[in-house]
């Protein structure tokens, strides 16, 4: 059967961030907008929206219609996918399928957040719609709750104090001020970070990755482009359990499904859903790049820092990003693909030619890999 | 219509589980589950829902945290604490709600907890009240 | 009477607030309002409590220590004068908490603080008639009382609930007899809608408190050809220690028949559960044989008054949940703005 090869013709990223004026339609607008005027305009088969809330925060069913309507494309079909947080990779993997099969030519997807139109104790309670509705939300559990349980055994498992799971954060920023993708774009010391406020002990806020708004385009084409990136393969794994039921809640199992993949691509560039610190170094852990206890230690060391052989989140993470939920995965897929072709501000990086997106979609319900290939 | 936000048929068929704890429990090989499932893994839809507060008797504290960025249901509850609560009989683990809590040092891994039917919610002033089960420390320890 | 308790149940709130610090915001002299009511501390509800939640756990003890099924139980009924809905009853949720049947007698009742003695005594009429084998009865009340005014040092929230059955075997005591006594003595009442009670201060003592439990106290013995000898404790309704003391002496009971029954002093009035939790207590210390007098006493007013033998299955049931002493001791000590947050006496622009 022939396959095609998928090739990142063209992006765009909205830096994330409280954008009171522009509405769900505008950071959309904006988004595909460039990215298909930087593609020169090709004739899009399909729009595929990301979006973990936008039904929620907008009232707004059928909303990737309505984003085609204010964009005039009038008979471009539409869908939206929704896995929560993971839901931009996870639109990737589908239009990575759509493309490599025969069934379109050019995919955009659009990953869209507009979260800020609400206020925090109602963010935190959207939010709270990742655990389960009924059994967890129902009580008041949100997120953080799953990953201040998962950070509370990690430390006790490896006998870590608070400070040691803090420097991912410091880390992150270290990388992420001279990001202009980056919402929060300040270098912060461990003592920022240890004196944050609390969010769910012992998890505090620079712990956390900040809800923000967001719109990011990735367009999917089965012709080359001057990019010269290609989307080489996608990795989804389930593994579909409350975190009470699961043998150690410590741990990301979706993630670690993909270890082998990782090792036969040998990706030397990732980026990595860090939404809480515990990710960040959990993902380390179960993709094989650091041996599991030691994830805290290295990254705090500079093992990945840019530069160096692997290199992880060197566009600061979600920590720096910011959190623009079902949008999270295509801004780390943007910046991935953004480090690979050397764009700016990306040129110290080093010289890689393949990397990987991980993106989680909840506490470990799924993850999404891809592999990205610049074109030699 | 009064200003009421909690879907109440939807609440009414939780009440089992809300108010006793009910998990399923596979009556060919004897998994527990929390959340109930419909199916069980090893294929068997003979499924039977068990209140844990019938079947066990004896409830620890693995790990807790507190929530201090509570969702808006909860502002006036923060902060919350959440324990992962193990049951012994049937092996199940629960994330749950711990109440009755003013000092924080008062709890450990391990200490015995016992359940406590509660309010989890009002909804406004209009609404239905929403109860639920949630934990506390023991009064006294449960021989077995 | 062929009906007794099978099992009783306990249950007030683990926090506690003592008057002295009641009285240190309202600028009283801790000394005299101890003196005034002997109360040291009373009981306050977690914010995640209400009638609804200590009925439960009241009711769950009883069901344990009565060693029947809930599928046993043919009726439930609830005294209370502080139900979190104005129309919704709290039986019914007793009926799912607890896993009863659904082909069950639920109801509330409400006659201030006596309406659940009324229930036990329905029930275990019911239960002689042969129409019930076992009934569930709970009294249960968060209740309110003014900030600065008496009932704030008194007023509290507790939980009482008994099995009662026809079944000898099951019996750890059994009812003898009982005796009614009501007017129309408007001393205590809340209108519907306001959110505290009002009360005729003095007025709440002789021609309502007393008047009534002396005229049904004296009208039972007299039924039952009993005299003051014959009992071995002696349970009243406590609106704080001085009112059941008093009335003891009146009566004529020494005063260390009264005192093992006394829970006022160390949890405040708990309306409905107040004489029950009373009865409670002495059930938890009592020998088989031993005779009790329970008079409840409810504003507006009426009491009942009960007699009961205790039988020699009362060792065994002791042990069977944690013991009203055991919940006594397990407490913590809140100051005042920790209660008017609990009790939900902040004003606020939503509850959440
Ligand atoms: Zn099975």
């Amino acid at each position: 059967m022939h396959v095609n090869k998928v090739y990142v013709k063209s992006l765009h990223a909205v830096t994330p961030g409280r954008h009171y004026n522009k509405s769900l339609r505008d950071l959309a607008a904006e988004a595909f907008l460039k990215a298909w005027e930087a593609a020169g305009c090709p004739n899009i088969d399909m729009i595929i929206l990301a979006s973990a809330a936008v039904d929620i925060v907008e009232e707004q069913l059928l909303s990737s219609s309505y984003v085609c309507e204010y964009l005039s494309l009038e008979n471009v079909p539409s869908l939206r996918i929704e896995v929560g947080d993971a839901s931009g990779t996870a639109a990737l993997a589908y239009a990575y399928n759509l493309v490599r099969y025969g069934v379109c030519r050019n995919v955009a997807i659009l990953g869209v957040e507009k979260i800020t139109d609400f206020i925090s104790v109602k963010v935190n309670k959207v939010l709270s719609y990742l655990c389960d509705s009924t059994y967890e939300s129902y009580y008041g559990i949100t997120p953080a709750v799953h990953a201040a349980l998962m950070t509370k055994f990690y430390m006790k498992k490896f006998n870590y104090t608070y400070e040691d799971i803090a420097w991912w954060s410091v880390k992150m920023h270290e990388r992420g001020a001279s990001n202009p993708y980056a919402s929060l774009r300040r270098k912060l010391k461990i003592e920022d970070i240890m004196n944050s406020e609390i969010v769910a002990d012992p998890i505090r806020l620079f712990d956390t990755a900040v809800p923000v708004d967001g719109a990011v385009c990735i367009i999917l084409s089965s012709e080359k482009s001057d990019l010269g990136v290609e989307l080489a393969h996608v990795e989804q794994h389930a593994y579909n359990v409350s975190i009470n039921m699961r043998p150690d809640p410590a741990r990301l199992f979706t993630v670690n499904a993909a270890r082998e993949v990782v090792q036969k691509f040998s990706p030397t560039l990732f980026e990595i859903s860090d939404k809480f610190s515990i990710f960040g170094i959990l993902i380390l852990e179960e993709l094989g790049l650091a041996e599991p206890g030691t994830a805290p230690k290295l990254i705090r060391e500079g093992t990945f820092d840019p530069g160096s052989k692997v290199v992880v989140n060197a566009s600061g993470g979600l920590k720096c990003i910011g959190y623009p939920m079902g949008a999270s995965g295509l801004y780390l897929s943007a910046m991935l693909i953004l480090e690979l072709a050397k764009a700016e501000p990306f040129s110290n990086v080093g010289d890689h030619s393949i990397g990987a997106v991980c993106d989680v979609g909840g506490t470990d319900r799924l993850s999404n890999v891809l592999i990205f290939r610049r074109e030699s | 219509m009064p200003d009421y936000n909690v879907p109440v048929p939807r609440y009414w068929r939780n009440i089992p589980t809300y108010y006793r704890l009910t998990v399923s429990r596979c009556r060919s090989c004897g998994r527990v589950y929390y959340p109930p499932r419909a199916r069980c893994v090893c294929g068997s839809r003979d499924i039977e829902q068990v209140s844990l507060l019938d079947a066990c008797r004896k409830f620890r504290l693995a790990e807790f945290t507190v929530l201090h960025s509570v969702s808006v249901d909860f502002e006036k509850q923060k902060p919350l604490i959440f324990g992962l609560v193990k049951c012994e009989n049937p092996e199940v683990s629960l994330v749950s709600p711990i109440t009755d809590v003013l000092n924080v040092g008062d709890l450990q891994s391990g200490i015995e907890l016992e359940p406590v039917f509660r309010v989890v919610k009002r909804d406004g002033s209009y609404g239905i009240v929403c109860y639920g089960t949630k934990f506390r420390i023991a009064t006294r320890e449960v021989k077995v | 009477m062929r009906a007794g308790i099978a099992g009783w149940g306990t249950y007030i709130p683990r926090f506690r607030i003592s008057t002295r610090e009641i009285a240190r915001v309202w600028g009283d002299d801790p000394l005299r309002i101890r003196d005034l009511y002997l109360i040291d501390e009373k009981t306050v509800e977690n914010y995640d409590e209400d009638a609804v939640t200590m009925a439960v756990e009241a009711a769950r003890r009883a069901l344990a220590r009565a060693e029947i099924s809930p599928r046993d139980v043919d009726c439930v009924f609830v005294g209370t004068e502080s139900k979190p809905y104005a129309v919704k009853p709290v039986a019914s949720i007793l009926i799912d908490a607890l896993g009863l049947r659904y082909d069950v007698q639920a109801v509330d009742a409400e006659f201030a603080c006596k309406a659940a003695s009324d229930m036990m005594l329905l029930t275990a009429l019911a239960i002689e008639a042969g129409r019930y084998k076992h009934g569930l009865v709970v009294g249960s009340d968060a209740s309110q009382g003014e900030p600065g005014e008496h009932l704030d040092y008194s007023a509290s929230a507790g939980a009482v609930a008994y099995v009662l059955t026809g079944d000898r075997e099951k019996m750890c005591a059994e009812i003898e007899g009982f005796y009614s006594y009501c007017s129309d003595t408007p001393d205590f009442w809340r209108r519907d809608g306001s959110p505290f009670p009002v009360h005729g201060e003095g007025f709440t003592g002789e021609p309502a408190y007393f008047r009534h439990i002396i005229a049904a106290a004296r009208g039972l013995m007299e039924k039952l050809g009993l005299k003051p000898n014959d009992f071995d404790y002696v349970v009243f309704h406590q609106p704080n220690t001085r009112f059941p003391l008093r009335v003891a002496s009146v009566l004529g009971f020494p005063i260390d028949k009264a005192k093992p029954g006394i829970v006022v002093d160390r949890i405040g009035n708990t309306y409905n559960a107040s004489a029950l939790l009373g009865l409670a207590k002495v059930l938890e210390i009592a020998k088989p044989g031993s005779r009790i007098l329970v008079v409840t006493y409810g504003s507006g007013a009426g009491s009942n008054a009960i007699s009961l033998v205790v039988t020699d299955k009362i060792e065994h049931k002791r042990e069977l949940a944690d013991k009203l002493s055991e919940q006594l001791e397990k407490k913590i000590l809140i100051d005042y703005s920790m209660n008017l947050r609990f009790r939900k006496l902040i004003k606020m622009l939503h509850s959440g």
